[in-house]
């Protein structure tokens, strides 16, 4: 149904900036690039993707990346199909699924003889990251993983007397730690902080919904918080809302608290009489932009009208040193597999325009009234300091 | 209006700085409007003649001396508090480090229930818990660098830390009246609210060759009288239905904060919020003048967000604070600078991190 849609608007033509911004795209990429096979061009990692196609088995699907030429492993082949075609998503799982690919990845290395087994290890994943970007969107929750992983195995004190077995050990464990204390203990800190904020009585609007979402509602329901809550759905986010819609399906969490869900086209008329306007975060910038699911700043914008807060959920892992002004600034739209997909057969062609379809949107500070970390509830513009004491930890950490 | 005529035209004679051009056409829109009937013209116009006479009232900046007023006693239970538990760990006998934290702790918590009596303590509510908060955390800072497990030791270090946080703490009012100063410009109209004791400590710091007038929203006269005996200031009590009208004709307004919240926003007296909007509607500067042991973990959402026991007043139950969010603040003035309102979240998690 959503590709149908998706052709509907297509074949709609798109406004006339959309096409300027497609001639400059076409001259870009002169050659058609929907049809190279193997876009071995590295990319700059993405954290947009296009297309909303229901969930689809990796099998059915003909990766064009197959044929790329340094081959990737399959390791990393299966996460960069399901991450293209929706079946994993969300910032936190994308993550945690990268992580224990890389885990795998280091479990399973082959130490190329008369080689140090860290430089080697570095080189290799940090290639195999490089080609993985190329071939999926890289969510910003991924990329900070990723520096992690990359870092502690460059701060690993490789002694004389430590085997390849105990560096192995030593990065799992670290990797492992890494889930657990800034993925699974950073939404609990999150459920902790955000509770002091939903009072009895409150009638709550919910988009953009992530497991921090899940896990603060489910909880302030089991307090015995009583609030209704006002859940809008859009075609990209009924995976998200089933998930938290059966958790909520409990005879005892019914009592306590009223759910309804309206489009998004309803969002306007609902928000005159909601409190408060919960979003969960994908990523968070330094200027204070916080990246969620696409529509979530125009929410944020009614609800600034309307002069109800907006209360948005991000982990300390999503933080990201990068200010983009707007967010065709991250410009990476969608892999090559995708975009073909998502055709119609009559329309692939190279004349067709090219229109995205936008996953995700970046809220600018201004609209942010809270962003609930598991460190602290902060303004979105206090990211920097963030970034640097925890930078200034880190160093101080290694030094010792 | 006979004052602030007689002010205006002294004004452009007796001082040889310029005037921004603003000021005149400003204070002339005003003196039909607004008919201050004030019988006391005199005192703010001959502060050259009067500089001799009450030089020794203009030095002391340090609170003993302020004690005796009624106004100025509001502010102290913050440094009563810091005192007490600094007396907290010169008394403490226990064997163990964190005895001495928990009991550290106890301490802020009770100064928290004995506060609660009267109308004036409950003012300084929040500042003493955002100061008994950040003096924990300052003893306890440099604890981490003692290897040895001697308390004494300890405990010094924490007594050592504690008496320069309090020294801070008295110092504050008069580093932040330096920064504020320096805002007030010659012929500059003063919009200020409440009876905010640092904001009163700047005006009365003002260089004697520095004319401006003060507008203050209260209920009583009584500040203005207290100020015009004292200090030579020109002052005229408004009330808070004035503001929207005077507002047109004012260079900047001044607030105290009973609280700030952690972002950048303040909880002060009522009245402050639509004081605050109006102010940015009409494009006027406000700065917030606060010590940085009010810097309090706060932060509220909305109006209603707010702790309820500290929103309203506990014997009349009528509403006795407001909370302003940190779009209406052009900066704050505090005794760690200017800081913009977005910087005092970066202070905190400093401080807290």
């Amino acid at each position: 149904m959503d590709c149908k849609e998706d052709s509907k608007s297509n074949s709609g033509g798109p406004p006339a900036e959309d096409k300027s911004r497609d001639d400059v795209r076409a001259q870009r990429k002169p050659n058609g690039w929907q049809k190279q096979p193997g876009r071995a061009k590295p990319k700059k990692e993405s954290v947009l993707q296009l297309s909303t196609t229901p969930n689809r088995l990796p099998e059915q699907i003909s990766c064009c990346s197959a044929e790329a030429s340094p081959p990737l492993h399959p390791l990393f082949h299966s996460i960069a199909i399901k991450i293209s075609n929706n079946v994993i998503r969300g910032a936190n799982s994308r993550c945690v699924k990268l992580l224990g690919a890389i885990k795998d990845f280091v479990q399973s290395y082959e130490l190329p003889p008369g080689t140090s087994w860290k430089h080697s290890l570095s080189a290799d994943l940090k290639a195999s990251m490089d080609l993985l970007k190329t071939q999926c969107p890289f969510a910003i929750s991924m990329s900070n993983s990723l520096d992690f992983v990359l870092s502690s195995l460059h701060n690993m004190n490789e002694g004389e007397d430590r085997s390849v077995n105990d560096l192995k050990g030593d990065l799992l464990k670290m990797i492992d730690q890494y889930v657990e204390e800034k993925v699974e203990k950073a939404v609990e800190a999150i459920v902790i902080y955000g509770l002091e904020k939903i009072a009895p009585g409150d009638k709550i609007m919910v988009y953009s919904i992530t497991e921090a979402v899940i896990a603060l509602l489910l909880k302030a329901a089991e307090n015995g918080i009583h609030f209704e809550l006002i859940v809008i759905q859009t075609p990209e986010s009924m995976e998200e809302i089933s998930e938290l819609l059966n958790k909520l399906k409990n005879p005892i969490l019914n009592k306590v608290i009223e759910v309804n869900s309206v489009n998004f086209s309803n969002a306007l008329y609902r928000m005159v009489h909601c409190t408060k306007l919960l979003l969960g975060g994908h990523g968070l910038f330094t200027n204070g932009g916080v990246l969620a699911q696409a529509g979530s700043g125009q929410l944020a914008l009614l609800a600034a009208t309307y002069n109800k807060p907006a209360l948005f959920l991000c982990e300390t892992f999503k933080f990201c040193d990068r200010s983009p002004l707007d967010l065709f600034s991250l410009d990476e739209f969608i892999s090559g597999a995708m975009w073909n997909q998502n055709q119609p057969e009559n329309s692939k062609n190279d004349e067709e325009p090219f229109e995205p379809k936008i996953m995700f949107d970046v809220t600018p500070s201004t609209l942010v009234t809270v962003v609930i970390t598991d460190i602290d509830m902060l303004p979105s513009n206090s990211v920097p300091v963030v970034l640097r004491v925890q930078e200034g930890r880190s160093l101080v950490k290694n030094a010792s | 209006m006979g004052r602030k005529k007689h002010h205006k035209s002294n004004v452009p004679q007796s001082q040889p700085k310029p005037l921004p051009s603003s000021v005149p056409s400003a204070s002339v829109n005003v003196d039909p409007g607004g008919p201050s009937i004030d019988p006391p013209p005199q005192p703010s116009l001959p502060p050259p003649p009067q500089n001799p006479v009450p030089p020794v009232q203009l030095k002391p900046v340090k609170m003993p001396g302020a004690l005796e007023d009624p106004i100025l006693v509001a502010e102290t239970p913050v440094l009563a508090a810091v005192r007490a538990l600094l007396r907290v760990i010169e008394t403490y006998n226990g064997s163990t480090v964190n005895g001495l934290i928990s009991e550290l702790k106890s301490a802020a918590n009770a100064n928290n229930v004995v506060k609660q009596g009267t109308p004036v303590l409950t003012k300084s509510k929040l500042a003493v818990d955002s100061a008994c908060a950040q003096f924990i955390r300052y003893a306890t800072l440099t604890l981490s660098s003692i290897e040895a497990e001697d308390v004494s030791k300890c405990r010094e270090q924490m007594m050592c830390e504690g008496l320069k946080y309090l020294k801070r703490c008295e110092r504050s009012i008069e580093k932040i009246s330096r920064w504020a100063v320096t805002l007030i410009f010659d012929g500059a109209r003063i919009l200020v609210h409440g009876d905010s004791f640092v904001v009163l400590e700047t005006l009365r710091c003002v260089p004697k060759n520095i004319y401006f007038s003060v507008f203050i929203v209260l209920d009583n006269d009584k500040v203005a009288t207290f100020f015009e005996d004292n200090y030579n200031i020109d002052v005229r009590v408004v009330r808070d239905a004035e503001v929207g009208t005077l507002m047109e004709s004012m260079d900047l307004v001044l607030v105290g904060a009973e609280a700030v919240s952690k972002n950048g926003g303040i909880i002060n007296r009522v009245g402050t919020l639509p004081l605050a909007i109006c102010s940015r509607e009409m494009h006027k500067p406000m700065y917030v003048l606060a010590e940085s042991f009010k810097f309090s973990v706060l932060y509220p959402l909305n109006q209603e967000d707010v702790p309820e026991e500290i929103r309203e007043d506990e014997i009349t139950k009528r509403i006795r604070v407001d909370y302003t969010p940190p779009k209406y603040i052009t900066f704050l003035v505090t005794d760690r600078g200017l800081l913009t309102p977005t910087a005092v979240c970066d202070e905190l998690i400093e401080l807290y991190t």
